[in-house]
């Protein structure tokens, strides 16, 4: 399927934000207060990056959570009111054994 | 065409929100089973509240949910975007079992 201009593949930029995420935080790594803003901070400065290349006319919101894996339960969830046609949204999650990383995207079309 | 700035509206967004989730929060306990139903109807009425104050905006509404425990928890956002016209606002509330933590974000279209 070929795109036009304007428009984007949502799983594409999911499947960056994956590959930044696994690149970033390694299976060995602990919560760890010191770093944890700038390993948030290279996951989304590393996707934002990636989708400026793309060079389309969208706005791009990235959002980081990353959790320690002690056991408390969190739940994540999203509402948007945009053009459903030309917005979108993906979120990527990251199980690592220590930690819990999750990744969200919002595009919207200007 | 001058486009309205978020900024305008921030402080009201503030106030609203901050409103809607304590006084959502203020007679619950960590549920897990009821935790999705939570999140999914905070956040709809979230941006229902934020539709009756601007229609120049396009909002994304990100709300999280976690259970007060001994886990550390990092949050952050960027953004790509006209930050004359577009921004966002970060809730923080709590109460005796559970944080809750709404990031709004405008985008002027």
């Amino acid at each position: 399927m070929s795109l036009e201009d304007d428009e984007i593949l949502i799983d594409e930029l999911g499947n960056t934000a994956r590959k930044v995420m696994e690149e970033v935080i390694t299976q060995d790594l602990y919560f760890d207060p010191e770093n944890i803003n700038s390993w948030c901070q290279q996951i989304m400065d590393h996707c934002l990056k990636e989708f400026g290349k793309l060079a389309k006319p969208f706005k791009y919101i990235v959002t980081c959570f990353i959790m320690q894996r002690n056991g408390a339960g969190f739940q994540c969830a999203s509402t948007c009111f945009w053009d459903t046609k030309t917005d979108g949204i993906i979120s990527v999650t990251g199980d690592f054994p220590n930690l819990n990383c999750l990744v969200t995207i919002y595009a919207v079309h200007v | 065409m001058q486009h309205e700035s978020f900024a305008i509206l921030k402080e009201d967004v503030a106030t609203a929100v901050n409103k809607l989730v304590n006084g959502f929060l203020s007679n619950k306990e960590y549920n897990q089973d009821e935790v999705q139903n939570w999140t999914a109807s905070l956040s709809e009425d979230i941006v229902k509240t934020l539709k009756t104050m601007s229609t120049n905006f396009k909002f994304c509404v990100s709300c999280v949910i976690l259970q007060k425990g001994d886990a550390g928890m990092h949050i952050s956002t960027t953004c790509y975007w006209d930050s004359n016209v577009d921004g966002s606002v970060a809730i923080k509330c709590e109460n005796n079992s559970m944080y809750c933590i709404v990031n709004i974000f405008g985008v002027s279209f």
